[in-house]
């Protein structure tokens, strides 16, 4: 059972990041480029419903949002310092929304902890993932979400 | 303003967000202290005055549920009020939390100024 797709998914993330740290971003076709530095995290949940949930965010996405959460300008901000705990961050909020989405607030779903991705674990079974893109000022956030049809990653 | 508050939360970036809201809605930063999970808030507790407490729920080592327990169960902190701010929004988990006493909930993703006006009110209900 999964009422997610690729929209509802964009779109929660999307109004994510507008409510929480003031970033607007529009949908994006493109792909990350190999090669360009990136910062990721995951986080699972599991119980009635089960899944995972990975963010992949080019580092100028990583700067604006780890400036949106520190209130500093982009430039300011300490991107080694802050830019993979705003991941995490955003990470928890994202699967908070996702389990919410799956009926969270009357279901027995338990949302994890978020930690650095593995973007591997995600390409092993890419036909299983919804895959989608937000672009901020041509910087780029990738979400990539397993629903319980792929347990074996949220084990 | 002498109100006293703690921010409970494992995740650093975002205790210094709460922070900046929490000294927007009027507390001084000299008045904030922070704990990364329920453990040690429950050291700050006992080494320190805390009127208000803003809580994650998802955290490592303590999370905020066994905080509430730990919390609930000391009549020493009967005064002091906690807000759970967190991701959770399972109406049976956060219906077992008020019954422990727990004074609010704002869910994830929130506002800075929502967490500001929520904060004041907090303050205004502990001073009344």
């Amino acid at each position: 059972m999964s009422n997610l797709d690729h929209s509802v998914i964009q779109k929660l993330v999307a109004v994510a990041l507008e409510r929480t740290v003031f970033i607007s971003t529009e949908p994006a076709p493109s792909q990350l480029s190999s090669g360009q530095p990136t910062y990721s995290a995951t986080i699972k949940f599991g119980g009635q419903a089960t899944g995972s949930l990975m963010l992949v965010a080019t580092e100028g996405f990583a700067r604006q949002l780890a400036a949106g959460f520190t209130c500093m300008s982009p430039g300011e901000v300490d991107l080694p310092t802050f830019g993979q705990d705003a991941m995490n961050e955003l990470a928890n909020i994202v699967g908070g929304q996702v389990v919410t989405a799956l009926g969270g607030e009357h279901k027995a779903i338990r949302l994890g902890l978020p930690g650095r991705g593995d973007p591997t674990e995600f390409t092993l079974r890419p036909g299983d993932c919804i895959t989608c893109h937000l672009d901020s000022m041509g910087d780029v956030l990738q979400i990539v979400y397993v629903g319980e049809t792929d347990a074996s990653l949220a084990a | 303003m002498n109100t006293r508050l703690l921010i409970v939360d494992d995740s650093p970036i975002l205790r210094m967000s709460i922070r900046k809201s929490c000294i927007v809605a009027g507390v001084p930063a000299a008045n904030i202290s922070e704990a990364g999970n329920g453990k040690q808030a429950l050291d700050v507790l006992a080494a320190k005055p805390i009127d208000l407490i803003l809580l994650d729920l998802h955290m490592p080592v303590m999370d905020g549920e066994q905080f509430v327990q730990a919390w609930s169960a000391n009549p020493n902190w009967k005064n002091i009020m906690v807000t759970v701010v967190s991701t959770e929004m399972n109406q049976e988990r956060l219906t077992k939390l008020r019954s422990m006493g727990v004074h609010s909930c704002l869910p994830k993703p929130f506002e800075p100024e929502a967490l500001a006006r929520l904060v004041r009110s907090d303050l205004q209900e502990i001073r009344s």
